[in-house]
């Protein structure tokens, strides 16, 4: 879902990362459980949430 | 050979049937680590590097839309910056644009199938987003940059 998230719009861009791969990424993001999504850096959605739900997080994080 | 003649045939089924437009699949790799690098050089070595290569070599083996582009992290630093590469192994989806889509890992099991999703949607250059989704996404002007941590399994 985030990939198309950044299809849609010119400033979303969508990282994807193995989680065990990237251990440093990992930890440095307190990543316990798959799917975690983080938002610039700062929040963080757990779980695959709906598409509206995730959207409205992506609001929330630009203070939209 | 990473995928087996049935895997072949159903990628090939797959992708000839929904691919559009040419898709650039930009691979970040890193050579392992050899005894001739000066010591004072820390490099992590990449597990999955070479598997990762080998696999994108013959999926766009399997589609003559698809474009596969191999760069260095560590010698390649003008990619690395152009791309916003992080680590490797990676890779950028490239469709009509850069849409900003980075791929960190090997993308074996499900995630493999998210890949071909990924691969489908950049070539079409549309999404199966529903129309409320994106009405509400046209409206965010500022930055996003999202991170999202998976398993392959």
């Amino acid at each position: 879902m985030a990939f198309q998230m950044a299809m849609e719009n010119d400033n979303v861009k969508a990282d994807a990362f193995e989680a065990s791969e990237f251990p440093d990424m990992a930890m440095r993001f307190s990543v316990m459980a798959v799917p975690k999504t983080v938002i610039n850096d700062k929040t963080s959605v757990e779980g695959a949430v709906p598409e509206a739900a995730m959207v409205e997080q992506l609001k929330q994080a630009v203070g939209g | 050979m990473i995928f087996n003649e049935d895997q072949r045939r159903e990628i090939d089924e797959l992708l000839s049937g929904n691919m559009n437009q040419p898709v650039k699949v930009v691979y970040f790799t890193q050579d392992q680590p050899s005894l001739e690098l000066p010591v004072q050089v820390e490099v992590t070595p990449c597990e999955y590097c070479t598997e990762t290569e080998e696999m994108l070599k013959e999926l766009a083996g399997l589609s003559g839309k698809l474009e596969l582009e191999v760069y260095d992290y560590i010698k390649d630093k003008d990619k690395v910056e152009q791309y916003g590469i992080e680590g490797v192994p990676a890779l950028a989806l490239v469709g009509e644009k850069d849409y900003g889509i980075r791929y960190y890992g090997i993308p074996s099991g499900y995630e493999f199938s998210a890949l071909l999703d990924g691969l489908i949607n950049v070539s079409k250059g549309e999404t199966k987003l529903t129309d409320d989704t994106r009405r509400a996404l046209a409206e965010i002007k500022e930055p996003v940059h999202l991170r999202v941590f998976v398993t392959p399994t």
